[in-house]
């Protein structure tokens, strides 16, 4: 009986259009994900179906069961209701657990089927014809079939039984589907609590499907392990899925049990309890009047209806309600949870309570424009309605106005809980800004979620049923949202909806008002051309097929209809055309057209590049800005000259803004090259002009460059560079730039690999001395020591202009206001000018070695909160790196806010800074040592560039970022923990460096190179870099390491000009400075991938003496591997030939629980040398410590630290007596 | 006036309406007829809600599938089968069809809903949201929302299906007392309630117009010659039907009762009995009246 009806109820499910659609959009996001290369979590490095890859794919797509898992409920679980058939089925002999049992495994049976379809995609994907080869490894069966029990059948249970009991307890198919939405958010708030480093644990079971434990669990995997090992069971991803398992089982038992047979009892009726007044038996007939007034007040009645029918509807409270709570959650979550601690600005509050809303508000358009469309036809109400003379437009525009008046609803809504919350959090340090709210609601939220609903309404109204109409529009939105520019021949004119006036400032406001207006207006067109065809089509009466409805839609063209599409046409039409020159005008390419061209221009300028270049030596320029037109103009004079051995013949020349914006090039003795096929492919495709020298200049002999530049006002799509307050611009983006720049060339192995480029051009060895006669900023700006530079700027009077060098004079005349700056020591070829209505604070530095030098900060008004502690950390660093390294080299330092972006930048004596870090960054309390202070911290960084970076530059060659970033971190924490403390300095290191190195070398594509010999990788220039200076200072000590540090600086001094120097030099001045002892702990640092692994292997023993003090003995393991370049595959130091341990490792011992400094204060700090893989060390404390931890500090490069930590237990009853007595 | 001039609907290869011609005037038309037999075809057609495949229909001269703004503001409209939006009362659901049927103004339409809740006796639920009523409420419901606003063509699509005997005569007693003046089609497999209410009626059958005629003049027709016999045998019975030319048979009493048509008595078992306007349906249905669509005399 049972299996008979196990097998009808499967038969069921496989009858249903909805499951093949699931099984189908299964298997195409497993194709997808495992064999295109935009999607798939692998690469070359690590493999697309490496056996972790494949997990991450099927754990996560899994959150796709929550919306046709409740599919299933409804047909399995709920179809008696549905299909009103329950009082013939619940009469039926059938024994009631038997009928219920069979439903819910059938859903179960039917999820994981359909979830199945991950399987069969990811299998299938390395077999498409588009797959790419190298990003596979052979096939291994046991990678999906590990995966499949342990993620498909654990989380079909989970979702099928969450809905079974929601269904037999309310048996109300609405609240089924309505609570797939709060899963998701749920889901979505687990995504923001681990987005926020929070404590493993949490984030492991911060989602129900298992796809956060997989991460926390294979976080920091190598590449190797990453395709070979799948997830332990015993660890995160085996405790997510037996919690949530036992979950989902509970879910089918308590449904089980709470599941009723028969009818459930209805409401009541209302009645009114009066007499009723004696019936008429006529009533007095009124005319209808059908005027235009008519179809306005139909319209209006009808918008009133629909929009007060969705908004009083209890799906659409309880999606109010699970919006307000998701923006409670993330608020709550960035407040507690969260490390970066931006001030609760209005235009943060806007991003919190808006800025995750896209998924809900997708699922919403969804869900309600179903609901709206068919409303009618669902409560079969047509046949009345349909005979009455109101007309279609009245019925359908009522509907897209209701759809537009909920979102409208929701975001204002949240808007208005973001003031209130705002004005809480906030109080009496950051106003609110009902404006900003408003502006970034209805501009960068509204708008797109506006256009994105009326092409819903418009699905809806060709689609034969309403199911059918919201799965096509919900494959459509997610198209749009997520997969339409990854088509290759993606054009922006293509994304439906995609509005957008750029990101929002408080400083300059939007970046591009007028792009959102001509996108606006062109998608509009489109609306307009949906809204008459819609109107044309709408269904009205009973015979209401797609094809009928086409036979009969010339019957409505009306003149209003026709002249509604005529001008949507038109709008559509004429701003297309605008924009699709414009895009072609400023020769727009989509990603994979710049790829393609970045590997033209590679195999173009292979040879060209090898050519000697000319060198600047001196810089003067006249920029003029014109805030108001957003235009600037640049005048600029270069002296060149030739420090190489032979003649230079022809160079290159390229300028920022491209070759139409260079308005005059007056290179003396030289003039462009025309007529020949690379030069012109140079100029025509890649804006690069060739300049042939007649006569050649000589070895020795300078010449001079006058050219002109301009930034041209914003066109209709582009937002422009000169902002109308706020500009900040470089050299490299405003003036004319020499040189052989490889910044362009394609990094990414699978891109070269796809544009037929052989492997990645490497930077030059450390011991190349060509090399080392070109500084690191020559990859940036071209070829330069040193230059003298001069400038003068010119902006509008109410704006102050800003450059590097000295401060010389200011004139206001005409409404313009310049100034004049000038360079006491010669400077970098890597300048910027910024303008803006500034307020500007001074104080002044004392300098021990000269002149005084003056402090500045140049801020928005509004933005004053930190511009107090931007100074103190100024003053600190100041004092921290003259004292440690050398003098400072400027007449001034300068900070200027500048707006959107979010980052700093050092040139010289003068630190552009995002208005969105540092200045409204919310520092935090003082002594609280679990607090890091970014404005102070990022603050400190750029000043340290002023020595390293500035005053030291590193040879074009592997290692050299490192001696600009790396050195800085390193001073950067000297200062940090100058200012606050080493508590304070210890936090900054855990949330600041070690996990996002740990973290960030997981997802490296090509290879991860050791220290000494990085390239351009963020994760080893800032973070690695950071971790090994910590970990020098502390185990070999700070006095030598700075000491190295500063004699490297004195020998290498950039002053000096070439050769300039590499990590081999510093490694030696280190290796000199610091005790023989470390020498190998600097190799592992500098020369090796290392991984330390330290654990404690047993309690401690502790035992008190007779003197009172205590004998402890700590059984500890001690391992060190060391990874491979290619793929990180690591290598125990037990399994190398003539490897032995000989390691430092710090123990400290504590007498109350150290965690909330993370084991910073320690009460008996002990550094040991051990040289066994297994060893018991013993130590004698004056104190009965309650706990111990390896290396509290983490200055060892180590993954896993848990087993690091013991808590001291034992005899507490014999130390409560020792109390008494 | 309204002027059905050939009028053929197809649905795919099924025809659902086969070359129907009918003029009607003011007045109770009655619209009998088996399942299936085009009568919601033709009324919908008739109420705009789908197009004909052939054929045209005039009301007051215009075409209506050309224009069924015309129609569409002079229809009442009850369909055979209608819903209502959840948790709107009477009042509120009433005067919202109101508005849409071109009652402009506020008061005008306030006293028509309320005139018309107190004629079909839902004054005491008229708070009520009407998907809470029972079977006969919404019928009286439906027929009020049908008076709204001042209807010169009414169609009922058999709106007496499935209400008990008292709700039924109450539904009825409204529909007559709506006026002379006005062309009001009902169909309805009641065959008693058009020979109570009607002065003229329409049989059809699989898609055609089989007869049509005052429900007096299609008695008259065959006053005099239904004979009826109690027979036990269901062989009998069977063999009857095949050979003889049978209106109807019913079962009473452990036997079944089967009336024929016949200018004589077949034989002497045969018994005469009153003509029913039943007995003129069958007869026509059946098609023992000959063929083509006949006017009665």
């Amino acid at each position: 009986m049972l299996r008979n009806l196990l097998g009808f109820e499967l038969n069921l499910h496989i009858r249903t259009i909805g499951f093949w659609l699931a099984l189908i959009v299964m298997i195409g996001i497993g194709v997808l994900f495992a064999s295109v290369e935009s999607f798939s979590p692998g690469g070359a490095r690590v493999k697309t179906n490496g056996a972790i890859p494949i997990a991450a794919i099927i754990s996560s797509f899994s959150l796709l069961s929550i919306f046709f898992a409740a599919v299933f409920v409804v047909t399995g679980v709920m179809r008696d209701d549905t299909h009103k058939s329950l009082e013939i089925i619940h009469a039926t002999p059938v024994s009631t657990p038997a009928m219920i049992l069979t439903r819910m495994i059938g859903v179960w049976v039917a999820t994981t089927i359909a979830l199945s379809g991950l399987v069969i995609g990811t299998m299938a994907g390395p077999f498409m014809p588009w797959a790419d080869e190298a990003t596979f490894q052979s096939f291994n069966i046991i990678h999906y079939i590990q995966p499949f029990f342990l993620f498909i059948v654990v989380n079909a249970l989970i979702v099928s039984g969450i809905y079974t009991a929601i269904a037999v307890t309310t048996r109300n198919r609405t609240l089924v589907y309505v609570s797939a939405v709060g899963l998701l958010v749920l889901y979505l708030v687990g995504g923001v609590v681990a987005g926020e480093n929070p404590p493993e644990w949490l984030g492991a079971m911060s989602t129900p499907f298992g796809d956060n434990a997989l991460f926390f669990e294979t976080q920091f995997w190598s590449a190797a392990e990453q395709n070979s090992q799948m997830a332990p069971i015993m660890g995160w991803v085996g405790l997510n899925r037996l919690i949530y398992g036992s979950l989902g089982l509970a879910l089918f038992g308590l449904a089980f049990v709470l599941s009723t047979r028969g009818i459930h009892t209805r409401r009541g009726k209302r009645q009114v309890d009066e007499t009723p007044p004696p019936a008429p038996n006529k009533v007095t007939p009124v005319s209808p009047t059908l005027t235009t007034g008519f179809t306005l007040q139909a319209f209006w009645t009808r918008l009133k209806f629909e929009y007060l029918t969705t908004v009083r509807s209890v799906p659409f409270m309880i999606l109010m309600g699970i919006a307000i709570s998701l923006f409670g959650f993330i608020l709550l979550v960035t407040l507690l949870l969260g490390t970066s601690t931006a001030m609760p600005t209005s235009s943060f509050m806007t991003q919190v309570a808006l800025g995750s809303l896209l998924l809900p508000m997708l699922i919403i358009m969804v869900f309600f424009g179903s609901d709206i469309m068919w409303r009618d036809r669902t409560a079969n109400m047509h046949g009345i309605m349909d005979a009455t003379p109101v007309r279609s437009v009245s019925l359908l525009y009522a509907k897209w106005g209701a759809m537009a008046g909920v979102l409208l609803t929701i975001i204002l809504g949240l808007l208005i809980a973001g003031m209130i919350t705002q004005a809480v959090v906030g109080f009496g340090k950051t106003p609110v800004v009902p404006t900003t709210f408003l502006a970034i609601g209805i501009v960068n939220f509204f708008v797109r979620f506006f256009l994105l609903a009326m092409l819903v309404m418009f699905i809806q109204n060709f689609m034969p049923g309403r199911i059918i109409g919201m799965l096509v529009a919900g494959a459509v939105l997610i198209g749009l949202v997520w997969f339409i520019s990854l088509l290759p021949f993606y054009h922006p004119l293509m994304n439906f909806g995609s509005v957008s006036a750029g990101g929002y400032s408080e400083m300059a406001g939007f970046s591009a008002p007028h792009t959102f207006f001509w996108e606006l207006a062109y998608w509009m067109g489109m609306i307009l051309i949906l809204g008459a065809l819609s109107v044309w089509l709408w269904r009205r009466g009973l015979q209401v097929g797609l094809l009928d409805r086409l036979t009969t839609m010339r019957n409505r063209f009306t003149i209003p209809s026709l002249a509604t599409a005529a001008l949507g046409f038109a709008l559509f039409l004429g701003f297309g055309y605008a924009g699709l020159s414009d895009y072609q005008d400023r020769d727009y390419r989509n990603a994979k057209q710049r790829q393609a061209q970045s590997a033209e221009y590679e195999k173009l300028v292979g040879d060209l590049w090898k050519m000697p270049e000319p060198r600047i030596v001196d810089v003067k320029v006249d920029a003029q800005f014109y805030p108001q037109d957003r235009t600037a103009t640049f005048t600029g004079s270069y002296i060149i000259d030739n420090p190489h051995d032979e003649a230079i013949s022809r160079t290159t020349v390229s300028a920022g803004q491209g070759l139409d914006n260079l308005l005059k090039l007056d290179i003396e003795g030289a003039s462009p090259v025309s007529g020949e096929d690379v030069a012109d492919r140079l100029a025509k495709e890649f804006d690069v002009k060739m300049v042939e020298f007649d006569p050649p200049l000589q070895p020795g002999e300078s010449r001079t460059v006058d050219f002109t530049t301009q930034f041209t006002a914003p066109s209709l799509t582009s937002g422009g560079s000169i902002r109308l307050n706020g500009t900040f611009v470089n050299n490299t983006a405003a003036l004319l730039v020499f040189g052989n720049l490889e910044a362009g060339f394609l990094q990414n192995q699978d891109q070269r690999r796809q544009n037929d480029l052989g492997e990645r051009l490497e930077w030059p060895e450390r011991d190349d001395e060509a090399a080392r006669q070109y500084h690191l900023l020559t990859a940036f700006s071209g070829y330069a020591d040193y230059v003298d530079f001069e400038a003068e700027v010119c902006t509008d009077e109410s704006q102050i202009p800003v450059a590097p060098g000295k401060f010389r004079g200011e004139t206001v005349s005409d409404g313009r206001r310049c100034r004049t700056y000038k360079s006491i020591n010669p400077i970098h070829n890597f300048f910027s000018f910024l303008t803006a209505e500034y307020e500007v604070r001074t104080e002044i530095w004392e300098n021990p070695h000269g002149e005084d030098v003056s402090l500045e900060i140049y801020f928005h008004p509004e933005h004053d909160f930190n511009v107090d502690l931007m100074f103190r950390a100024m003053h600190t660093s100041m004092d921290t790196f003259t004292e440690t390294y050398s003098p400072y080299q400027y007449a001034q330092l300068r900070i200027m806010e500048f707006p959107y972006g979010g980052f700093a930048q050092a040139f010289a004596g003068t630190v552009p800074f995002s208005e969105n870090i540092g200045f409204v960054q919310d520092p935090g309390d003082a002594t609280d040592p679990q607090n890091v202070d970014f404005a102070s911290y990022v603050t400190m960084h750029e000043i340290g560039h002023m020595w390293f970076a500035h005053q030291l530059i590193g040879a074009f060659a592997k290692g050299s970022n490192v001696l600009s970033e790396g050195l800085t971190e390193n001073a950067t924490m000297l200062a940090y923990q100058k200012q606050y403390n080493f508590e304070r300095a210890r936090r900054m290191h855990e949330e600041r460096t070690t996990r996002r190195y740990l973290l960030m070398r997981t997802a490296e594509a090509n290879e991860e190179p050791v220290l000494a010999e990085v390239e351009m990788q963020v994760y080893l220039n800032y973070n690695k870099a950071s971790w090994v200076f910590w970990g020098m200072r502390g185990i070999a000590g700070n006095q030598p390491v700075q000491r190295a540090v500063k004699r490297f600086l004195m020998e290498h001094h950039g002053s000096k000009g070439a050769p300039y120097p590499t990590t081999l030099e510093l490694l030696d001045i280190l290796k000199e400075e610091i005790d023989p002892d470390y020498h190998g702990l600097i190799d592992d640092y500098w020369n090796n991938i290392t991984f330390w692994d330290l654990a404690i292997s047993d309690d401690p023993v502790v035992t008190e003496r007779e003197d009172g003090q205590f004998d402890i003995s700590l059984p500890i393991t001690l391992d060190k591997t060391y990874a491979s370049e290619e793929d990180g595959e690591e290598t125990s130091i037990s399994e190398i030939e003539g490897a032995t341990l000989d390691e430092w490792i710090p123990v400290a011992f504590y007498l109350e629980d150290p965690k909330d400094d993370l084991g910073a204060f320690v009460d008996d700090y002990k550094m040991v040398r051990v040289t066994e893989a297994e060893t018991t060390l013993t130590f004698t404390l004056p104190d009965r410590p309650t706990h111990v931890i390896l290396d509290p500090h983490r200055y060892l490069i180590e993954k896993n630290t848990n087993d690091n930590i013991r808590q001291i237990g034992g005899d507490e009853e014999v130390e409560a007596t020792t109390e008494e007595s | 006036m309204l002027e059905i001039r050939n009028l053929t609907k197809r649905f795919g290869d099924f025809t659902a309406l086969h070359d129907v011609s009918l003029t009607l005037g003011p007045g109770l038309f009655g619209l009998l007829g088996p399942n299936g037999a085009g009568k919601s075809t033709l009324m919908r057609t008739i109420a705009t809600l789908q197009e004909p495949s052939d054929g045209t229909i005039f009301y007051n001269k215009t075409d209506i599938t050309q224009d069924p703004d015309v129609v569409r503001s002079a229809l009442g409209y009850l369909p055979q089968d209608f819903g209502v939006y959840p948790r709107m009362s009477a009042l509120q659901l009433l005067d919202h069809i109101a508005v849409l049927k071109g009652i402009t103004d506020k008061a005008a339409r306030k006293e028509q809903v309320e005139t018309l809740l107190n004629m079909v006796n839902l004054w005491t639920h008229r708070t009520a949201s009407v998907a809470t009523y029972s079977g006969g409420m919404r019928q009286r419901f439906g027929v009020a929302q049908a008076l709204l606003g001042d209807p010169q063509l009414i169609i009922v699509d058999e709106p007496t299906a499935g209400l008990d005997p008292l709700e039924r005569q109450r539904f009825l007693d409204i529909l007559s007392r709506a006026g002379d003046d006005k062309i009001i089609i009902l169909s309805t497999h009641i065959i008693e309630d058009v020979r109570d209410l009607c002065t003229d009626m329409g049989v059809m059958g699989e898609g055609r117009l089989i007869v049509r005629g005052a429900p007096e003049d299609l008695v008259a027709e065959i006053e005099g010659r239904v004979w009826t016999k109690s027979i036990e045998s269901d062989d009998e019975v069977d063999a009857m039907k095949r050979s003889m030319p049978v209106l109807s048979t019913r079962r009473l009493r452990g036997a079944t009762v089967v009336s024929v048509l016949s200018d004589s008595a077949p034989d002497d078992s045969w018994t005469k009995r009153d003509t029913l306007l039943e007995d003129a349906y069958f007869a026509h249905l059946n098609g023992l009246m000959g063929g083509g669509i006949r006017r009665a005399a």
